[in-house]
This record gives structure tokens, C-alpha cells and sequence, in this order.
């Protein structure tokens, strides 16, 4: 059966590389537009050579290789599953000054988080309010509490169960930018995800 | 720890001498005789002169200021007075019973202070006299007899007396303040005298810890902090350094403001995504609901009838003051003016309601009439917030950034005499005046 085969490709390659030294010297003779597609069937046929070469040797892989596809696919799932949760907690939604209302960017921010949720049903979060700088202190404490519930609601409108889900605020005491910009005051106006 | 060591012994026949020259002033001075008008924010200061004190026996007994020095220092703080150097004085120098009035008048001043001392073993014995100059006789005179390093509590004693002679005031040299400082690098609650002075941590929590509120007794704080994970609602006792948590509600427990029984507070809570200001019992125990709204109700502060609560609400569209009457549930807004007023704190007497209102991106500090009208704004430098009143409720104490970093400041209610009073590393937030003395 082996031999048979080995037998079959050599009579492959043979032609293969015949019909190649044809072409090569009739080429400089042809002149009809028709045949000037001819390197490129070359150049296919060598293709096609070099991914019979890996078919062949394909055809015999070890228990190690299996092995360490499976481990490979097992990494990119985790790695991706990781950069997916990461982004879960990165992705901060962001509100207009003064307000707790949730814009549409937001929302489109929370529906991502919905189906995050959704896919991993054991995990929990917890929401945190926070505000920028501007505004008292203690206002700001409950306009962060006002923050966080109204991603919460969100979520649970969305199906997520209240009890996977907690929030806390602390106004303008955790300002992730300290400065005293629009730019930093628009960073500090945000409801931030932690999972528990 | 507060409550003084130190004991008065007022002589008897001094007593009897300070009583009988205070009760006989209404009929010794010229009705006309109007010393000092607080009300009046064009008030003319009273130039007053203090030589050191004299040293009637053979030991030096100020460890630190002299007594002169502090009660300047006392008297200067209220800003009604005018401060004459005694070096102005040219006269033959005082022999006791004989002072020459005509001298001291030469210097400016109006009124005189002479004080005498004897250190007997530990005890110190002082004595001190106010003079009006212009009349040529005392008008005050007290003896104190304190242990010797306790005398600046017998000076700041008679700065109140000095005080309530001349306006029918008491003045804050016996009481203290709280706030929050970062000094540690956390915000921990600290306390110091009335000006700033001796000021002391009375929290080690790590955490973020918010608004001190001191209780109408001044044997307790009430307070947030988040060291126990979420922002719950402490009881401090003064002196003391085990805090009871009194409020672990979900969401916020924030903002307690003391009823004037002392028993009780109005915190701002969320729950359930409603704000709400419940009225709490010391325990913790709600008695009663006192506002609710969809929106945002916080920052709560009671008359002093305990009738009405003054606090914030969103529920125009934007923080604004009202004013809620505890028995109808019934709120009215106060604020009209400016589109984020915060922070209501309504004096002891009444007549008040002091705030922080935004113009452009900064805070200044208003009063406002509780019954509405025109608010007279008190600052104009830099960013101010949180005003409390002193307990008598001439004084209001706020936080400024107008020296740059966040610190306490005092300044009279009609918004003169403004002066920094900590000088403590890190920022300065949220003070509280202790509405009790300390040496009672």
C-alpha cells in the first residue's frame, strides 16, 4: 500500500517537473495571448507540490503533536476568554456631567457586559460610581451611587439577576485621572466594573 | 482626654467684685455707651492695649506664650479689636492701685488689660482687670488660680469673658473643631482648638473617612468611612478611639446631621436606587422617613427647634437647597440663584442657612435667610465650601484652596475677618465646630 503510493507521487513529481521544462522551453515561442497565463500555472503547480509535501508528512502526526494543538487552541481560547474579561472590567461606561442617565455609547458599552454575564453565568460583579472632582464631595457620593444603580438596572432589564450583581460608590475620592482638565474630569465620570 | 484637668477656683470676694462691677454696668456707664454692634458689618474695631503681664513672684511661669500674647491672640481672632502696641505707652510705669489712665489713652486705645501672676508650687494664681479708659475705672476683674501649664485655658476663659461684656457674645476660645486631613496620606478625622491649634488625629482607619459631625453634647462624632469595605455611618466617642458603626445600609449611609436633642440624626441613604434622608435613632434604628425622591436628597441639617431639615435635592433638575417641614413632609426650595448649591448648615441661632454655591467652576460661601430672599455671598477667593457655624453662631468655618492646597479657614458671619487656621501637610476638608465647650 505504502510503496504503491510512494510509487504514484514520484510518478506525479516526474511529470510535474517534464510539463515544467516544457513550458519553460516552448515559452520564448508562444506569442497568443491565450497561452501567456502560462507561468502562473507554474508557479500553481509548484504550490500545489508544496502542499502536497506537507500533506504527506501530515499524514503521520504524533501523539505529541495532537498533544500540542490541543494545548495551543486550549491557550488561544484562555487567552481570548482573558482579554474578554479583561475588557469587561477595562471598558468603563462614562456619563455627562451631573448626570446619571445612560447615554447610547454607554448602553452599547452594557450590552457587551450582558452577554459576558450571560456567558459566564457564575460570575459576579460589582459596580462602582464614580465622579469627577467638580461638585461637593458628599453630593458626589450619592450621584456615584446614582451611577452605579443605573448601570445595574441596566443589566438586570437585560436578564442578568440582581443578586450576581452589587455597587458601590465613591464619589470623587478614586479619580482614575487626578487632573483638572475636561479630558480627566470626562475619564473620572464613570461607572467601573470589578469582579468579585 | 478633652475635659479639662483644670479646675477654677474663683476667690469669693472676687466673685463677689467681678458680679458686682458686671451687674452695676448698665447703670455705671453712660446709656449711649454701646462698646461693639456685631450685627453691623461696618463695625468699628475696639482698640484695646495689653502689656505683658506682671510677675508678682520669683518664678518665671509661662512655658510657652506669655498670657498677654495669647489673649491679644484670643481677642484678635474674633476681628473686633484693634491691637495697640503697649510699647506706645509713655507714662510712669502702673504701681497697683494707681494707673495712669491719661497715658494709656495717649496710646489710642480704648480699653486696657492688666494681669498679674504668682506661680505657688504648681499652682498658678492670676489675676486680671479690664480697664475703660475713657471712664478711668475696671470694668472686669476675675482671679484664677489653674495648674501652671493649664494657664492659656484661664486666658482663653477670660477673652470669652471680655467678649460677652462688650457684645453679649460668647466667643469660641473654649470649644473645638474637627475635620478631615490627608496628612497620613489617608483622609482620617483630626481635632484642634477653635484657631487650629493643638490639633490631634482621632482616627487611624487607613480608609477613605468623610464629613465629622460633632454631637450637640461634644462627646461624639458621627462620621462616614469606608473601612470596613463600603461607606457606612460611625459613632466616635470624644474622647475615645473605638467607633460603634451605627449604619451599613446597602449603598450609601452619608451626611449625618445631628437632631438638636442629641439623640438622634438624619443621614442620606440609597436604597434600592431611590435617595432618601431617614431620621435614625443612635442605635441606627430608622424613626422615621424623612424625605424621598427619585432623584438625589442628601446633605441634611436641622433647625434648632428640630421643626424643619434644610438639604439637598436634584429634584429641580440640579442641586439646589430646601427646606422641609418635618411634621407635613412638606419641602420648598430655598436656592434660586446659580445652578449647584450645596452644603446647607443653619446657625444656632436660626436665622441663617449657610452654603456653597458654584459661580463659574469655583465655590463661594452664601447665607441665606431660612425663610428665602436675596443670599449675601461671604468669599470670593479661590474655591470655599462646607461652612458650619461656631456655637454662638457669629463665627462660620469653612475649607479654602485660595492659599492652594484645600485647608480650614474661619471667618465672621457676615463674611469679615477671614483667616486660615490649619496649617497641617496634605488638604483640609468637611470641618465641624464642637457646638459645646470644653470646659464645661
Amino acid at each position: 500500500m505504502k510503496a504503491k503510493q510512494t510509487g504514484f507521487w514520484v510518478l506525479i513529481v516526474i511529470f510535474v517537473v517534464s510539463g515544467l521544462f516544457l513550458t519553460s522551453c516552448t515559452k520564448k515561442d508562444v506569442k497568443s495571448e491565450g497561452i501567456v497565463s502560462t507561468p502562473p500555472t507554474a508557479r500553481d503547480d509548484e504550490a500545489e507540490k508544496a502542499k502536497k509535501r506537507v500533506r504527506i508528512k501530515e499524514q503521520e502526526p504524533s501523539e505529541q503533536e495532537l498533544r500540542e494543538r490541543a494545548l495551543k487552541e486550549e491557550e488561544a481560547r484562555r487567552l481570548k476568554e482573558a482579554a474578554e474579561k479583561a475588557r469587561f472590567e477595562s471598558e468603563d461606561i462614562y456619563f455627562e456631567f451631573d448626570q446619571y442617565i445612560l447615554s447610547d455609547s454607554a448602553k452599547g458599552n452594557l450590552n457587551k457586559k450582558t452577554q459576558w454575564l450571560k456567558d459566564f453565568p457564575a460570575a459576579k460583579a460589582l459596580i462602582e460610581g464614580h465622579c469627577d472632582e467638580r461638585g461637593s464631595a458628599e453630593y458626589n457620593l450619592a450621584l456615584g451611587q446614582k451611577r452605579a444603580d443605573s448601570a445595574m438596572q441596566y443589566l438586570v432589564s437585560m436578564g442578568i439577576s440582581a443578586n450576581r450583581l452589587s455597587t458601590i460608590s465613591y464619589g470623587k475620592e478614586k479619580p482614575v485621572d487626578t487632573g483638572s482638565t475636561e479630558t480627566a474630569w470626562a475619564k473620572n465620570r464613570r461607572a467601573h466594573f470589578v469582579l468579585k | 482626654m478633652f475635659k479639662s484637668i483644670l479646675k477654677f477656683y474663683l476667690i469669693p470676694g472676687l466673685v463677689f467684685m467681678a458680679w458686682v462691677v458686671f451687674m452695676a454696668l448698665p447703670y455705671s456707664l453712660p446709656a449711649a455707651r454701646v462698646y461693639l454692634d456685631v450685627d453691623s458689618p461696618t463695625a468699628k474695631k475696639i482698640p484695646i492695649v495689653i502689656p505683658d503681664f506682671k510677675n508678682q513672684g520669683t518664678v518665671d511661669a509661662f512655658l510657652g506664650d506669655s498670657a498677654a500674647v495669647l489673649l491679644m491672640r484670643d481677642l484678635d481672632f474674633t476681628g473686633y479689636f484693634q491691637m495697640i502696641d503697649p510699647k506706645g505707652f509713655l507714662g510712669r510705669p502702673d504701681e497697683p492701685g494707681s494707673i495712669d489712665f491719661n497715658a494709656w489713652t495717649l496710646t489710642g486705645a480704648d480699653l486696657l488689660v492688666k494681669g498679674s501672676y504668682r506661680l505657688e508650687g504648681a499652682e498658678l494664681r492670676m489675676e486680671i482687670r479690664l480697664y475703660d479708659l475713657l471712664q478711668g475705672r475696671s470694668i472686669l476683674g476675675k482671679e484664677y488660680i489653674v495648674s501652671s501649664r493649664d494657664y492659656p485655658k484661664a486666658i482663653h476663659r477670660f477673652a470669652d469673658e471680655i467678649l460677652f461684656l462688650l457684645t453679649g457674645e460668647h466667643g469660641p476660645f473654649q470649644t473645638r473643631v474637627a475635620f478631615i486631613s490627608t496628612t497620613t496620606g489617608n483622609k482620617e478625622i483630626y481635632s484642634a482648638d477653635f484657631d487650629g491649634k493643638n490639633f490631634r488625629r482621632l482616627t487611624n482607619h487607613h480608609s477613605i473617612t468623610l464629613t465629622p459631625r460633632w454631637s450637640p453634647r461634644g462627646n461624639e462624632i458621627a462620621y462616614t468611612s469606608y473601612k470596613d469595605g463600603t461607606p457606612a455611618l460611625y459613632l466616635l466617642p470624644v474622647p475615645g478611639l473605638h467607633p460603634t458603626r451605627v449604619s451599613n445600609r446597602p449603598g450609601v449611609n452619608i451626611t449625618p446631621a445631628w437632631h438638636p436633642d442629641g439623640e438622634s440624626l438624619a443621614v442620606a441613604l440609597n436604597h434600592k436606587g431611590n435617595s432618601q434622608i431617614l431620621h435614625l435613632n443612635r442605635s441606627g434604628t430608622a424613626i422615621q422617613k424623612l424625605t424621598q425622591s427619585w432623584g438625589i436628597d442628601v446633605s441634611p441639617s436641622w433647625s434648632p427647634d428640630g421643626k424643619q431639615l434644610a438639604f439637598v435635592s436634584n429634584r429641580s433638575g440640579s442641586p439646589q437647597i430646601y427646606i422641609l417641614n418635618v411634621s407635613t413632609h412638606e419641602a420648598r426650595r430655598l436656592t434660586f440663584q446659580g445652578n449647584y448649591n450645596v452644603g446647607p448648615a443653619w446657625s444656632p441661632k436660626g436665622n441663617l442657612i449657610a452654603y456653597a454655591g458654584r459661580i463659574g467652576s469655583q465655590f463661594q460661601i452664601f447665607t441665606i435667610a431660612p425663610s428665602g430672599g436675596e443670599p449675601q455671598r461671604l468669599t470670593s477667593l479661590g474655591n470655599n465650601e462646607s461652612p458650619d457655624f461656631s456655637p454662638e453662631g457669629w463665627m462660620i468655618i469653612f475649607t479654602s484652596n485660595r492659599h492652594g492646597k484645600s485647608a480650614v479657614y474661619v471667618m465672621n458671619s457676615n463674611g469679615a475677618n477671614q483667616k486660615r487656621i490649619t496649617f497641617l501637610n496634605g488638604e483640609q476638608f468637611s470641618p465641624s465646630w464642637c457646638p459645646k465647650k470644653f470646659e464645661e
